[in-house]
């Protein structure tokens, strides 16, 4: 270990050789960032991923369900289990997604759930990323250079190999291929996860695509090579937003999508990596009925908890919310990247007055939660050990079967104190080893 | 063959461009530094005209530290590494993320040579980088198309700089037999009225340095209509 404290800036040289990076915007200027690793591990036992992996899998699978009933019976609707409203007026449900049945039934294909550990052990999820997440290719990248500067680190403990990612991401798009290449769809250089596309078509082995480079004839799928050839794809892994993904279907004015790629999938001649219309079951609205699926689809209790959380739309909540504003945070459901969260305690009464008269205004944009006192783990900087609120993104891998990769991405806030890990607001991240033994 | 589209080909294509124009460029620049420490002031003009490239410097220094490292000036040796940089990131998959390495080196050399005292001898970090990024282009990238793509384009390139700086005939044909080994490989489309106009030139000619212009010119055809595979 003290190995890899030794050469934590040697690591993050070699990282920003290889471009590691995340794009942001700012003042609509593109800006590629460094992604500051810290090699003080966050360590997973056995045991305890052991849990986190049944809880995960559980939750993957009732979200799959919730997305199939969605799109199709809405049987969940019917029997009032969460109210209309969520669904309907979620930005993230798509009428044009209605009764399209994906390859092998699998909508959420890889999941990106955001967990904290609470100073009681006890973990909380705190979102359900299931629309396009990011952020698997960092720890990956840098296990591998975490091995080369302390082979005895990994020689005398027990870690589980974390660089199997893109072979497991390829099987899950072997697994819903509907005859024809794997690509990767990127819509350009400048999306602030542009390293992890063109790293992860590297793994994988799948075909690094630009939106041009497709088209959709017959309702078929293919790449258009430079020689005049085309392929068919079988299975695309999109990392471009719903919206954005058919101009045909969808936004017009999109130049970054395929037309008819919808039509291709409705088909059932491609499957598309994560399915459109998964916004709807990530929204942080429906966030609060996970549970409830869970007991509803699978007739399981929840193996993990939510954080406490409280929607305004209700009028029992919404009350406790108002008179308790200020031991709350509060989330715009809006919006992501750690933007919209707004902690009760900062505000300044005109602040906290404002923020009160909007969810009045507009109680389902809004969601509350009690403030998790989530664990505090040490980083090494300046010389020195200092703590940071972190938190975990476990990916479940969703093909023929159901998988958790062995680690994750535990990313750090800025500074002490902050309960902000976002990258696009200056955190940065941590391996995440899991013990086999 | 490799499964390659036409926007890939196309960035292959430029960073080998890029990747040789800074090289190239480079090893002249430092020919020219070195007469400029004699006071010679008109070689730095010479050398912008040679690259058809305007004379906005005021004096010699401007010229050196903003020729090669204005990030803001296009035609700087910094943004020309950044273009490869451009078209490195975009073809991690085709190159392997090694090789791609080679690039952000360079640039980070090549920006760290801007805040040195002595700035030249910071350049022979980017040629190491550029030769390396050649090596593990031989090495690691295992399609042959994908090669031939980047090396094609810097042939175009090469041929386009020794023209311009007048090197020896005999490198000039050595590097156009070169070309037509690549565009034979890659079997990309190309305008084979230019390919025969520079075969004229180069190669039936006895004496072609009156023609540097002409080839320039035929180079720039190279993908224009009409278009035929070689």
């Amino acid at each position: 270990m003290f190995g890899l404290i030794d050469h934590k800036e040697e690591i993050n040289r070699l990282l920003a050789r290889y471009g590691v990076k995340f794009g942001v915007y700012h003042n609509n200027e593109f800006k590629e960032r460094l992604f500051p690793f810290d090699t003080i591990p966050r360590v997973l036992s056995k045991n305890e991923f052991e849990f986190l992996e049944k809880g995960l899998k559980q939750r993957a699978k009732a979200l799959n369900c919730f997305l199939a009933d969605i799109y199709g019976e809405k049987k969940i609707l019917r029997d009032k289990i969460i109210a209309e409203d969520f669904v309907y007026y979620s930005p993230g449900f798509l009428p044009p997604c209605e009764n399209i049945l994906p390859p092998q039934g699998v909508y959420n294909h890889i999941s990106g759930i955001d967990l904290v550990q609470g100073k009681d052990m006890t973990w909380y999820v705190l979102e359900d990323n299931l629309r396009i997440p990011s952020g698997a290719s960092y720890p990956m990248i840098a296990r591998d250079l975490c091995r080369r500067a302390s082979p005895d680190t990994f020689q005398s403990n027990a870690i589980y190999d974390n660089r199997g990612y893109g072979q497991m991401l390829r099987t899950v798009l072997d697994d819903v291929n509907q005859g024809g290449i794997n690509v990767i769809l990127t819509p350009g250089r400048y999306n602030s996860a542009f390293f992890e596309h063109s790293y992860l078509a590297e793994k994988t082995g799948a075909v690094f695509a630009m939106p041009q480079d497709l088209f959709v004839e017959g309702n078929v799928l293919y790449y258009s090579e430079y020689s005049g050839n085309r392929q068919r794809v079988g299975t695309v892994y999109r990392r471009i937003s719903d919206e954005y993904l058919d101009p045909m279907t969808f936004l017009p004015e999109s130049l970054l999508g395929v037309p008819h790629i919808m039509d291709a999938y409705r088909a059932g001649n491609v499957a598309i990596v994560n399915a459109p219309g998964n916004g709807v079951a990530d929204d942080k609205g429906i966030y609060y009925f996970v549970p409830k699926m869970i007991r509803y689809y699978l007739g399981e209790e929840p193996i993990l908890k939510n954080a406490p959380t409280y929607l305004p739309f209700y009028e029992k909540d919404r009350n406790h919310v108002l008179s308790h504003l200020e031991s709350l945070v509060i989330k715009d459901v809006s919006e992501a990247g750690g933007y919209g969260v707004v902690f009760g305690r900062d505000l300044s009464k005109q602040q906290a007055e404002d923020l009160k008269q909007a969810i009045l205004r507009n109680p389902r944009r809004f969601i509350a939660q009690e403030i998790i006192e989530f664990k505090d783990l040490p980083v090494y900087e300046n010389g020195k050990e200092s703590l940071r609120k972190t938190d975990l993104r476990a990916f479940v891998l969703y093909g023929k079967e159901i998988n958790v990769w062995k680690s994750g991405l535990s990313r750090f806030a800025p500074e002490e104190g902050s309960y902000v890990v976002n990258s696009s607001q200056g955190g940065g991240y941590k391996d995440t080893w899991v013990l086999s033994r | 063959m490799g499964i390659i589209s036409i926007k890939s080909t196309d960035n292959l294509f430029w960073l080998g461009r890029y990747v040789e124009r800074s090289f190239t460029t480079l090893k002249m620049f430092a020919e020219c530094y070195d007469v400029l420490i004699d006071g010679d002031e008109s070689v730095y003009k010479d050398f912008l005209k040679k690259l058809g490239l305007p004379n906005v410097y005021a004096y010699k220094q401007e010229f050196i530290m903003n020729f090669l490292f204005d990030e803001t000036n296009p035609n700087s040796m910094l943004s020309v590494l950044l273009c490869a940089y451009d078209n490195a990131v975009q073809m991690r998959n085709e190159i392997s993320s090694e090789t791609m390495a080679y690039i952000q080196l360079a640039v980070d050399a090549m920006q760290k040579g801007k805040e040195s005292t002595a700035p030249m001898l910071k350049l022979q970090e980017v040629f190491d980088c550029i030769f390396a990024f050649w090596g593990s282009a031989d090495d690691y990238v295992e399609s042959e198309t994908t090669r031939n793509i980047l090396k094609f384009g810097r042939s175009v390139e090469r041929l386009d700089l020794y023209t311009r700086f007048k090197v020896p005939a005999p490198l000039i044909q050595k590097e156009f037999s070169i070309l037509l080994n690549r565009l034979y490989k890659v079997g990309v489309q190309c305008n084979i009225e230019a390919i025969d106009a520079l075969m004229h030139i180069i190669i039936e000619k006895e004496d072609f340095s009156g023609d540097y212009i002409e080839i320039q010119n035929q180079l720039a055809r190279l993908f224009t209509t009409p278009m035929n595979v070689y």
